[in-house]
């Protein structure tokens, strides 16, 4: 067995999970088939997107069930061998167990871990979207809700979207008063707003007073907050909340300031913490990148679709472990910037400042986008938000930060479950076409499951080509970003991944799920040659290959390598965007005694 | 300088006994006596420190905006020798300064504190944590104040350079 082909992991009865097939040979000479990441990250997220209900009418808890008995089933299916394999044979790559593989996965949002969870039946829906806003509103700690300490993105946009569906659908009273008590604190419309605004003409408030805590007589009772000055005024009573947190509720009023700005023909407003009350750090500086940021991205998405009404908003709300969110208010678009986003750099405030109106500009202009789930269109939503604003600040860079994570669960993943890191294909699609050419194709796009989407965008004339092309240049690491940059996309098989096979057998390039690729590496013996047959693939379905080391791309030959001492690793792509999972699978028969 | 703790403790239970019956109503709000520890003795004397260690940061006992994130991963016992400023940071490192000294205080079973970490009266890292979100100077400073009067009251643990504190 060569070191290429060495079997790391647990053997298969542990795992259980592996979809390759081979049949062993007599002489027992080994080829190897390596699945780089395969099952090891099998995605949870897309089996979640898969089974998210379009109908905003059905109850996101039978959703919950649905998806973890769909996530089960689909484990149960394709992780069985599709051939049996023999106890004393090499197994193929080792797979991660269901369970501590998913949750251990790195999320690429909260929305996105609160799928992965709830599809992994560790919670179910109510319950998920109780702990991840009370991880927000700093009730409950981050570790809690996320299993791995960073996630690719921290626009809060989607969970909040989607935990807004799921109370508009819910009756259960409970839930309401549960997940709306923390909703509460992050949400907030222009009628909450103008009612907290310092009316004019009002001095402005002074700090609110911090006296020593009183020396209570015996017949007197405890104060309920001895930390502020019991006879505050009429400001420091109404601005408790807001200085503890966001003023929430009617009693929390004239605490903010608010400056009208123009843009491209557009009016704003920036909302901001009256600086004399408790600026919580928001300066001027940021008020004026704000300004920039909107100035230079509004005339592009203006130039491309709408842009509804929109304000900024600099909250106060230091315990969100995010940087933003774009609220989808019937009455416009609330852009809402938390306290971490000051740790950005100019250039990565101005650009995620730019998603978020970006995030206002999709939901205006895809209107059959924005009256589905926001689960389901989150590659769309979060992908193209993400995208336009590298158009706006290319070398803000901020987009860059999904690509670690992507890498770990982009194999065989639908690009319906990319999330924010679905910027890569927009990305890809602008070195082949305008901007105003991708919103027209974006704009054809149909459906609310990743197949009925995968159809809508399969209907479109040279796709699969296309989808095939992006695939190949994504793990050639060939993607260029906005900036000209390359997007650290290349794949590359884990270290020691891989099993040893014999040197005849039918090497599965495993299923491919819709508008997902998957990339295989076949190691042939050194001193031989082999023989490759390749079935035809199904409608939507690509296959290509190139040497490991390097070479064009082309279709399967069928002999390789092509001479006697090459490069003996064949790197295989497949990529699907039928509607049905596609599985495929490569004859090999070594030539003996050819070199 | 004054009795023993448990003496003390026992006093106060006393008193509110017989509040409670008396007059029906929450007696007293202040949990020790005036007692309080400076921030240079706490930083001469890490042995006296309970519950606390000297080299955990500040962040793992309060919360630290992210506008003061430099200040997150200095120690406890560097805070004892932060000095002010005339930055919004130094004000926030003013507070700290006496801030690590109040919760250590309030953590000992050696000192009668007047305040509370994690309740009334105060709740010390709590109004701490709400001065430095507030990013607002003046707020810090009025804090600082509180809790360095309070840290000033007087220390009953005899500080020693050889071995560990002993109570006076």
């Amino acid at each position: 067995m060569s070191d290429s082909c060495r079997r790391v992991g647990r053997p298969q009865e542990e795992v259980g999970q592996d979809t390759s097939t081979y049949e062993r040979a007599a002489d027992g000479r080994p080829f190897c088939f390596v699945d780089g990441l395969t099952e090891t990250f099998r995605s949870p997220i897309s089996h979640a997107a898969r089974v998210w209900r379009p109908a905003k009418a059905l109850p996101l808890l039978l959703a919950a069930i649905l998806m973890a008995t769909l996530s089960w089933a689909c484990r149960a299916t394709t992780d069985v061998p599709q051939t049996s394999v023999s106890s004393s044979t090499p197994q193929p790559v080792a797979t991660a167990s269901p369970t501590v593989g998913t949750s251990a996965n790195a999320s690429l949002s909260y929305l996105d871990n609160l799928l992965v969870r709830t599809a992994d039946e560790q919670w179910d829906v109510a319950r998920g979207m109780e702990l991840t806003l009370e991880a927000l509103v700093g009730a409950t700690a981050v570790g809690v809700v996320l299993p791995q300490p960073r996630l690719a993105s921290y626009d809060l946009t989607g969970l909040i979207d989607t935990v807004r569906e799921f109370l508009a659908d819910d009756p259960t009273p409970a839930h309401k008063a549960q997940i709306g008590s923390s909703l509460r604190f992050l949400t907030f419309d222009r009628a909450q707003l103008e009612g907290m605004l310092l009316e004019p003409g009002a001095p402005p408030p002074t700090p609110l007073k911090i006296t020593p805590p009183p020396v209570l007589g015996p017949d007197e009772t405890d104060r309920e907050d001895p930390f502020f000055d019991p006879a505050s005024t009429a400001y420091d009573t109404d601005c408790k909340l807001f200085f503890r947190r966001f003023p929430l509720g009617p009693g929390a009023t004239h605490c903010l300031v608010a400056r009208e700005s123009q843009a491209d023909g557009h009016a704003y407003r920036v909302y901001s913490p009256a600086p004399s009350l408790a600026p919580f750090y928001w300066s001027e500086t940021h008020r004026t990148w704000i300004d920039d940021a909107i100035s230079t991205a509004l005339p592009l998405l203006l130039a491309l679709g709408d842009v509804p009404t929109f304000d900024v908003i600099l909250a106060v709300n230091l315990d969100a472990p995010g940087e933003a969110s774009t609220l989808l208010n019937s009455d416009g678009c609330e852009v809402v910037l938390y306290t971490h986003l000051q740790n950005r750099s100019e250039t990565a405030f101005k650009q995620v400042v730019a998603r978020q109106v970006a995030n206002c500009f999709v939901e205006a202009t895809f209107g059959g986008i924005a009256d589905t789930p926001y689960a389901s269109w989150r590659w769309v939503r979060d992908g193209l938000a993400t995208y336009l604003s590298s158009v706006a600040f290319p070398t803000g860079d901020v987009e860059l930060e999904s690509l670690e994570t992507l890498r770990q669960i982009d194999e065989g993943m639908s690009l319906t479950g990319w999330s924010s890191a679905a910027f890569v294909w927009f990305q890809y699609l602008a070195g082949r076409m305008d901007d105003e050419q991708i919103i027209d194709l974006v704009d054809s796009l149909h459906g609310s499951s990743s197949t009925e989407q995968a159809a809508s965008l399969n209907e479109l004339p040279g796709l699969d080509d296309l989808f095939h092309e992006f695939a190949l240049a994504y793990t050639d690491g060939a993607i260029h970003d906005t900036s000209g940059s390359q997007l650290m996309t290349a794949w590359a098989p884990q270290d020691g991944a891989g099993t040893s096979v014999d040197n005849t057998g039918s090497f599965a390039v495993q299923s491919v799920p819709s508008l997902a690729m998957r990339r295989s590496l076949l190691v042939i013996p050194p001193d031989r040659l082999a023989h490759l047959e390749a079935p035809a693939p199904a409608s939507g379905a690509i296959t290509s290959s190139r040497a490991y080391g390097g070479g064009s791309w082309g279709p399967i030959e069928t002999l390789y390598p092509p001479e006697c001492f090459r490069d003996n690793r064949l790197l295989v792509v497949a990529t699907n965007i039928g509607s049905d999972d596609y599985s495929t699978g490569i004859s090999v028969t070594a030539l003996d005694a050819v070199c | 300088m004054r009795g023993s703790r448990s003496a003390r403790l026992l006093a106060m239970a006393a008193v509110l006994i017989v509040g409670s019956i008396g007059a029906g109503s929450v007696v007293a709000n202040r949990i020790g006596d005036d007692e309080g520890c400076s921030p240079g003795f706490w930083k001469n004397n890490t042995g006296a420190w309970q519950e606390y260690d000297p080299a955990s940061r500040l962040d793992s006992v309060f919360t630290i905006p992210a506008a003061l994130s430099e200040l997150a991963d200095d120690s406890l016992l560097a805070a004892l020798s932060f000095n002010g400023g005339p930055a919004t940071i130094d004000k926030a490192k003013l507070l700290l300064h006496h801030a690590v000294a109040a919760v250590l205080n309030a953590a000992s079973e050696d000192v009668g504190y007047p305040y509370r970490r994690f309740g009334p009266p105060l709740g010390i890292v709590a109004a701490v944590n709400a001065a430095l979100a507030g990013g607002n100077p003046d707020t810090m400073l009025d804090l600082k104040d509180i809790l360095d009067e309070a840290n000033n009251l007087g220390c009953p643990i005899a500080a020693d350079e050889s071995g560990g504190p002993k109570k006076k």
